[in-house]
């Protein structure tokens, strides 16, 4: 009788080790697909952040035509002279994410004093010298689809 | 049993998760900008094909080359320069939809209690703002061209589609309502022959919606806060409307420390000084959003929003000195809400 009784106590430990082992498992596999699904999101996430990173640039317009295209996902700072007709010019910089005018040949300055943009709301505009300069990207800024101005 | 529940309900997840990510690449859109009317518009446009929507935004800007050439008050071959030249010395036999504009501008001028004059050529040339002769005229010069009442002196005749000026100091000048046209005429356009649903044009500020967004909900228009630079004062919600906003931080210069806004009020000769800072109107037609918007910009707010209540379909909000709003009755239904 001892001896049965043994036995039984003996199986009954090994059917609640494998109750809890099995329970492990589970929990260790919800773990693992939480995890992955987690990690996906993340990811979409930041490929999404980066597109709008990457894909933001300013286009510069000159007499009506886009002369050019520049991304604004360099760190270091840089300057590009645009020359017009009788000698008209605007000194353009160029910041991570943002553009202005630093110098320009016409006489009210317009251009200088709207100081750097970075988003669509406004375009740089000097008109004395038919140049334009409109931020762009691959997604609406701040989810918005227009902006009236 | 579980273990299994588990794993489906997992996978349903990440077919869901999957399937979310992949609608959004059923429809594509195109941007493209170009430069029209002394401004920068941009067309954005929403469909299945990309090549089809390049196309039809080529179109749309050949569309807003046609509208230049016709009532640009700055192209000197324009339609318009060339009426301006010879109207005041016999009639002239205009296009259809140059007559129309006219027409159109001489109703608005009666709408605002002549507050939107297009007779007012020679005092914008005067004050050239926006040009590189900007500056403050003479009392003299400027008195000279005061009082006119230009649009008594332009005689319209409907049959023989001729236009004349009775006085050769009526130049006109059809800037306050020709890039509101023509989102017009370029909306129509992308509908009507292009087969355009969804898309959103905006020339140099005025934003014209065709349709809903793909998904079926309205758009999201934000309004330039008027002292500062690139930040928003609000955001409101359209379907299929237009949102024209005036304000007296587009085009200005500055004299002896004073800044001059574009804005002209016809009866004082000056840049209108009414206690608004930017008047924004929603509605159908971008043409009379246009006259309006300008129109409130000088009468001030309350007798804007006395002649807004007498028409239907448009709404607006005007915005004070102390960067307080105002709105019409009916301006609730764009979900406006102010951004700090």
């Amino acid at each position: 009788m001892v001896l049965l009784d043994h036995i039984e106590s003996m199986l009954m430990n090994e059917k609640i080790e494998n109750i809890t082992q099995q329970n492990n498992k589970s929990v260790f596999l919800i773990g693992i697909l939480i995890g992955i699904l987690f990690l996906m999101s993340a990811a979409t996430i930041w490929y999404q952040y980066k597109t709008v990173q990457r894909g933001m640039y300013a286009q510069i317009y000159q007499n009506g035509k886009l002369i050019q295209t520049l991304s604004l996902t360099e760190r270091e700072p840089y300057t590009i002279m645009i020359e017009g007709e009788n000698g008209a010019y605007n000194l353009l910089e160029i910041r991570e994410g943002e553009v202005g005018i630093v110098d320009a040949s016409c006489p009210d300055k317009l251009c200088e004093n709207m100081g750097f943009i970075s988003q669509p709301l406004l375009p740089i505009t000097c008109l004395p010298n038919h140049l334009i300069i409109q931020i762009v990207g691959e997604e609406a800024y701040m989810g918005l689809d227009g902006i009236a101005y | 049993m579980g273990k299994r529940k588990i794993i489906m309900a997992v996978i349903f997840s990440v077919l869901f998760f999957v399937g979310c990510t992949g609608r959004q690449r059923q429809t594509t859109y195109v941007t493209e900008t170009a430069e029209y009317f002394g401004t920068v518009i941009t067309i954005t446009l929403y469909g299945e094909d990309e090549e089809s929507l390049k196309k039809s935004i080529e179109h749309a800007f050949d569309e807003c080359e046609r509208l230049e050439s016709i009532c640009s008050a700055k192209l000197p071959d324009s339609e318009l320069c060339r009426l301006n030249q010879t109207a005041a010395e016999s009639a002239v036999e205009v296009s259809k939809e140059l007559f129309f504009l006219i027409k159109e501008g001489l109703y608005y001028h009666r709408l605002s209690g002549g507050s939107l004059d297009i007779s007012i050529g020679k005092m914008i040339d005067l004050w050239g703002i926006g040009t590189e002769h900007a500056r403050v005229p003479k009392d003299t010069e400027r008195e000279a061209l005061i009082g006119l009442d230009g649009c008594k002196n332009i005689i319209l005749d409907e049959e023989e589609q001729t236009i004349q000026y009775t006085d050769k100091l009526v130049q006109i000048d059809l800037g306050g309502i020709a890039k509101g046209y023509a989102a017009d005429k370029v909306k129509e356009y992308l509908i009507e022959q292009e087969h355009i649903g969804s898309g959103i044009l905006n020339f140099g500020g005025n934003v014209m919606a065709i349709g809903e967004k793909t998904d079926g909900t309205a758009w999201k228009i934000g309004l330039t806060d008027p002292q500062e630079k690139g930040e928003l004062y609000g955001v409101l919600m359209i379907k299929d409307q237009c949102v024209v906003t005036s304000g007296d931080y587009e085009r200005y210069f500055i004299e002896d420390g004073k800044r001059y806004h574009h804005i002209l009020d016809p009866a004082a000769g000056y840049p209108a000084e009414s206690g608004i800072i930017s008047a924004t109107v929603i509605g159908d037609r971008a043409i009379l959003c246009d006259a309006l918007s300008t129109t409130c910009f000088i009468v001030g707010i309350e007798k804007a929003i006395e002649i807004i209540e007498t028409l239907d379909g448009v709404e607006c909000i005007l915005v004070d000195k102390d960067m307080q709003y105002h709105c019409s009755s009916g301006f609730s239904q764009y979900g406006f809400t102010r951004s700090y």
